[in-house]
């Protein structure tokens, strides 16, 4: 299993139940956790976990010049996924009607979002609105299911989505989830983003 | 013989079925010409009892039995009852006593049965209780779903839980047990039946309540995390060029930006390391062998090889001509027509002028290296009024080398 893990970190993959069940849990264990950060240490790397717990990752282990441009290049990628992404959640929780947002290893189906888009028009508005973050997300037809596809795609590809199951159209959050949450918890509360939700909202998804 | 009263109160539910149902339902019903002579019936089996003038309502006893059947709801309430159940059996154990030091033999005999009844609806209210926790623990509270919903329960249950623990605990520590000592039988009951299984009722219990604590908190990450995901999407909405400040240059970077990519890694065996000659070996056996039919050659004797089929490649006459026919006006030094060359060059062809006019129109749209080297002039028609459709006539093209 420390083969797996270790290539699987490496590789700059996020580890978590979803994506890699067996080697997740392996890494719970205290000694498999010690056993791959004394050996990704060797290289100047560390093992780190996402706060909510749900990820492993690797992480520099101390933070040169050299590593300046790796992390110019990480921040760049984050600010890059932040947008469509919150967008996303929102959209999810929108569209299932949920109060709760996604948490990582919560599965998505995705007949069922493409219903509630078919059968309420302000989710194919929000749908169209991922357009405008880029050319990324703009498909080349304005059917629902084209749009949808589009940025289920652009989720999976950004590795915060995957799908478990081809024929029912099932996908699942992976532990990277953690991370952007984690991100979007330090913005907000190191640039002082407190934006009041309005206290009609449930009464607004229960209207769609 | 003597009929047994069950048998005959279950008849009488059973013929009045829908009745009872209707009351279950509706809270009570009302009498009417129709249901006068079963409601009285039923009234007298202490199934029914007024509710006001013209309504009936069920019994409690009744209720309480159909609703903890049902319904999880009624469940809500158990935690409530079992310590009341637990009060009613002191009571009756101290009831029991008396009439024993009475010497009042009805009364101990009454008694008796009572507290065996009582201990058994502990037993059985307890466990109804643990086993629907479970259930809904199993689910998350599936039943309901909204979060406010999920909390409201989770919070009912903990306290709940939390109130039959201590009922348990000082239940097992009273001196129930010491009190009754010198009546062996309830004794022998309230330990085998309710005490030797309080240690594992509370046991159920003390972990079903951390569990829901860990829910509890689980509850209330998940709504702050629902409350951040919407602020910051509100925020993004009424700031579109917002941009996070320029966290990667900070000195001290917060954990997330620690992340490392990956690295470019190759791997290849090393066939000189005897260790790996087993996995080798293996890896080479799971290659399956070419099965592609193969001639031999025979000793001594050449193998011809096959010539390939020969492939013509048929061009269409019209295209031939095309091609002669920009050849012919690279080549000459006045403007070729088009309709005149085909008139003059290429009269096996069957098609007619127009049809000719607009495959040299294609041909040349195209602009391949044909075409290259070659003016194009248009002989249009004259147009007629003062409109035009937008599209030109043309009689003929005039082909010419470029300067």
């Amino acid at each position: 299993m420390f083969d797996v893990i270790a290539m699987r970190l490496l590789a700059g993959k996020f580890l978590c139940e979803t994506t890699a069940p067996e080697a997740f849990r392996a890494l719970e264990e205290d000694t498999m956790r010690n056993d791959v950060d004394a050996y990704l240490r060797r290289i100047g790397r560390r093992l780190a976990c996402t706060a909510g717990g749900h990820a492993y990752y690797m992480a520099f282990e101390r933070i040169g010049t050299d590593e300046r441009t790796e992390v110019k290049r990480l921040f760049a990628e984050i600010k890059h996924e932040l947008r469509p992404m919150v967008n996303f959640l929102k959209f999810v929780m929108q569209a299932l009607r949920n109060e709760e947002a996604p948490s990582p290893g919560e599965r998505i189906d995705y007949p069922t979002i493409l219903g509630a888009v078919t059968a309420h028009p302000q989710l194919v508005d929000e749908l169209r609105n991922f357009a405008a973050l880029g050319r990324d997300f703009t498909a080349a037809d304005s059917t629902p299911r084209a749009m949808l596809d589009k940025v289920f795609g652009q989720v999976v590809k950004s590795g915060y989505l995957v799908q478990l199951d081809r024929d029912r159209e099932v996908y699942a959050f992976t532990g990277k989830l953690d991370f952007l949450l984690e991100v979007i918890e330090f913005l907000m509360a190191n640039e002082k983003i407190v934006e009041d939700a309005p206290d009609d909202q449930p009464n607004q998804l229960r209207m769609l | 013989m003597t009929r047994d009263v069950t048998v005959t109160l279950f008849e009488r539910l059973h013929a009045h079925r829908h009745l009872v149902a209707e009351a279950y339902h509706q809270g009570a019903v009302l009498r009417t010409d129709d249901n006068r002579k079963a409601i009285e019936i039923l009234q007298q089996q202490r199934v029914f009892v007024p509710h006001s003038p013209d309504e009936y309502r069920l019994h409690s006893s009744l209720r309480r039995f159909l609703a903890s059947a049902f319904s999880s709801h009624r469940i809500l309430q158990s935690s409530g009852d079992i310590g009341a159940i637990f009060a009613h059996l002191e009571k009756l154990t101290d009831f029991y006593i008396a009439a024993f030091n009475e010497d009042d033999q009805a009364a101990t005999d009454s008694y008796e049965d009572e507290i065996s009844q009582t201990v058994f609806e502990i037993n059985d209210s307890l466990q109804g209780f643990i086993t629907n926790l479970q259930a809904n623990i199993e689910t998350r509270f599936a039943a309901v779903t909204s979060l406010a919903a999920k909390k409201l329960q989770n919070e009912f249950y903990l306290a709940a839980t939390h109130t039959l623990v201590q009922v348990l605990e000082s239940f097992h520590l009273s001196d129930l047990l010491e009190r009754i000592q010198a009546f062996p039988r309830i004794e022998t009951l309230l330990r085998t039946q309710l005490f030797a299984r309080i240690p594992v009722f509370r046991s159920t219990l003390q972990t079903i309540y951390e569990t829901l604590r860990q829910f509890l908190f689980e509850f209330r990450k998940i709504e702050a995390r629902a409350k951040r995901i919407q602020q910051m999407w509100l925020f993004l909405k009424k700031t579109p060029d917002y941009e996070p400040r320029a966290w990667d240059n900070a000195s001290d970077l917060p954990a997330w930006l620690e992340r490392s990519p990956g690295l470019p890694i190759a791997t290849h065996p090393d066939v000189s390391d005897t260790a790996c000659e087993d996995t080798l070996v293996e890896l080479a056996q799971s290659i399956k062998a070419d099965q592609s039919p193969r001639k031999r050659r025979e000793a001594g004797a050449l193998t011809a090889e096959e010539v390939p089929a020969k492939v013509i490649v048929k061009v269409p006459a019209h295209v031939l001509a095309l091609r002669q026919m920009l050849k012919d006006a690279k080549a000459s030094e006045a403007p070729v027509s088009v309709r005149q060359w085909r008139a003059q060059r290429a009269t096996e062809l069957e098609l007619d002028d127009t049809l000719w006019l607009e495959l040299a129109l294609d041909v040349l749209a195209k602009k391949t290296s044909i075409t290259k080297g070659l003016e194009v002039g248009y002989n249009e028609h004259s147009r007629e009024g003062p409109f035009s459709t937008g599209n030109i006539l043309i009689k003929d093209l005039s082909l010419w080398k470029s300067a």
